[in-house]
């Protein structure tokens, strides 16, 4: 039993899966990751992009090339934590537990990451003021106001989503979600992840009144003049559209009240939906005491060695 | 204009340390030197220049390339000052004569169109105290990284043993110091702000698996040096190559990989 973990523990083990985690880490950053197939075949050629997809690279993180040597490396650490704290106890020798407990903490994290990456659950739900969205343990979500807030210079500074919490009919729970600053509902966690805009551009042409959305377009002299999207600015909202006439394309940004050749946008209605991220996943708590015990190891480590140097 | 005043006090103590490592003898112990005041007055300044910036964003001001590059600069300052003031011989002044050229080429990047140094107050997913502690902790610890690169420089310049022996134990001592703090800062307080703001502490963005590749390559660099013929030149090499690699995470994933951090 000694010998086998003594052979597991090997630092020979342990300085090889390291080095081979990095070069392997270092390539998949150089491979866009989770694509589709033929974008690998595109990008790097037949050959490259087929041994791509064949081996997994395109999701790397999650192929056999990385849990392999993640897995050779929570074995080792395992047997060489389990070697210097048994020969620590059987020796009597004086405690110098910081490592050990970097070591432990990187066990429990390896755990605690796999538990995650399986049981992780998330949903995206986009909620317009007043609507709400159910969870699965039968409390509901309801958003009662959304603000998105902007610096002067147009770059937001908020975005705020005041829901209330139901348990059948009555509210259990009012709460400001905000980026940094989810709600935890049960093994529910909400955050403020994203917007989007529904806007409705309601144009006038000779007294004949017309609403598209984005994408659509209405004829417009042998062309056509199309709504490209809304924006919000701290001026306010305006409307960007695309006229094409004679087989060239103008981009036209116009606010409400404003016209272009003999066309009136008579309103700009926009409705904003506030988009949250709806995650459950197990193992949470065991990440938070790894990275506790993780921190607790470092600060011995750190204070063993400045009493080294001092 | 801070970090301006900062750069000259830094270049003027670069100039002095020059002249007094040419006057001082081989060994000698040298006096006289006011340099590592001059880095404690460029910190104090770069540091003030944060303040103020602070107090106009009404946030700490480290969410944009130019704050980390000013704070960076200001901590290997602090270090460099304390190292110099402590250890008053001809190694300590090589080596904070190395540092302090590799802080004035950060304050260069600084002032360069690559990091603008607009008052911009943060958005949305960058107000957290987590990403105070993130940056500022990573930071500290790489400037300690700072002082094992130079220091592994000069070991692999030199064939002298006594020498070599000498300069492992400074690379060893900041990155055994330094690495704890990079570790809180990089990996653990970072997983921790990444949790609270998008729902995952790990999402393989380019940038996470860079600062992962920097700690392991200094993983390796610690557990290299149990080997005692892997002691020196071998561990000084993979301590060059961490420090390129803490680089290229701050730089080089910015400009060259996309990611959820591309914004600092």
């Amino acid at each position: 039993m000694n010998r086998i973990i003594r052979f597991l523990s090997s630092l020979k083990i342990a300085i090889t899966v390291i080095v081979l985690i990095v070069i392997l880490a270092i390539l998949a950053t150089l491979v866009p990751q989770g694509r589709e197939p033929s974008f690998y075949l595109d990008q790097f050629g037949s050959r490259l992009g087929s041994a791509i997809v064949a081996v997994q690279f395109n999701n790397f993180w999650r192929s056999a090339l990385f849990i392999v040597p993640l897995a050779v490396f929570f074995i080792n650490l395992l047997a060489c934590t389990l070697r210097r704290l048994t020969g620590r106890l059987r020796r009597k020798a004086p405690l110098r537990i910081g490592p050990d407990l970097i070591h432990l903490s990187l066990l429990l994290l390896i755990i605690a990451g796999g538990i995650t990456l399986f049981t992780r659950q998330e949903t995206m739900v986009f909620l317009a003021e007043g609507s709400s969205f159910g969870l699965p343990d039968g409390k509901t979500i309801r958003l009662k106001n959304f603000d998105f807030e902007m610096y002067d210079d147009g770059r937001p500074k908020d975005w705020i989503s005041r829901v209330e919490v139901l348990n059948g009919k009555s509210v259990v729970k009012s709460f400001d979600i905000e980026v940094n600053k989810p709600l935890r509902v049960g093994t529910y966690r909400i955050f403020q992840s994203s917007y989007k805009n529904d806007a409705v551009a309601v144009l006038e042409r000779e007294g004949e009144q017309v609403m598209i959305r984005p994408g659509e377009a209405i004829p417009f002299e042998g062309g056509f003049f199309g709504f490209l999207e809304s924006r919000s600015g701290p001026e306010g909202n305006t409307a960007v559209f695309i006229q094409e006439k004679d087989g060239k394309r103008t981009q036209i940004s116009l606010a409400s009240g404003e016209d272009f050749s003999g066309i009136l946008l008579s309103d700009l209605l926009i409705h904003s939906e506030s988009g949250l991220q709806v995650v459950t996943q197990k193992g949470v708590l065991i990440i938070y005491l790894s990275l506790g015990l993780l921190c607790f190891g470092l600060f011995l480590s750190f204070y063993q060695k400045l009493g080294d140097i001092n | 204009m801070l970090a301006t005043i900062a750069f000259i006090l830094q270049f003027a103590a670069l100039i002095i340390m020059i002249v007094f490592l040419f006057r001082a003898g081989k060994g000698n112990k040298i006096s006289g030197d006011i340099s590592p005041y001059l880095l404690l007055l460029s910190a104090v300044l770069l540091l003030t220049d944060l303040v103020v910036r602070s107090i106009q964003i009404n946030f700490i001001a480290i969410t944009n390339t130019y704050e980390s590059l000013v704070f960076f600069s200001a901590v290997i300052m602090i270090v460099l000052a304390a190292g110099k003031l402590r250890f008053k011989d001809r190694f300590a002044s090589v080596i904070v004569f190395g540092g302090t050229v590799v802080s004035l080429a950060l304050l260069a990047v600084a002032s360069s169109p690559i990091a603008p140094d607009t008052i911009r107050p943060p958005i949305p997913a960058l107000q957290s105290w987590w990403l105070v502690l993130h940056v500022t902790f990573a930071f500290i610890g790489e400037a300690f990284f700072v002082v094992a690169f130079v220091s592994s420089i000069m070991l692999l310049a030199t064939k002298n043993e006594d020498k070599r022996a000498k300069l492992d134990k400074t690379t060893y001592t900041a990155i055994a110091v330094g690495y704890p703090i990079f570790t809180a800062g990089a990996l653990i307080f970072g997983a921790v702000w990444a949790a609270n703001a998008w729902g995952s502490f790990w999402s393989w963005d380019p940038k996470e698996t860079w600062a992962l590749i920097t700690w392991l390559t200094y993983t390796l660099y610690l557990h290299v040096r149990l080997y005692k013929k892997l002691k020196g030149p071998v561990s000084a090499w993979i301590s060059i190559v961490a420090f390129l690699f803490t680089l290229f995470t701050f730089f080089g994933v910015n400009f060259l990989l996309s990611g959820l951090h591309s914004y600092g």
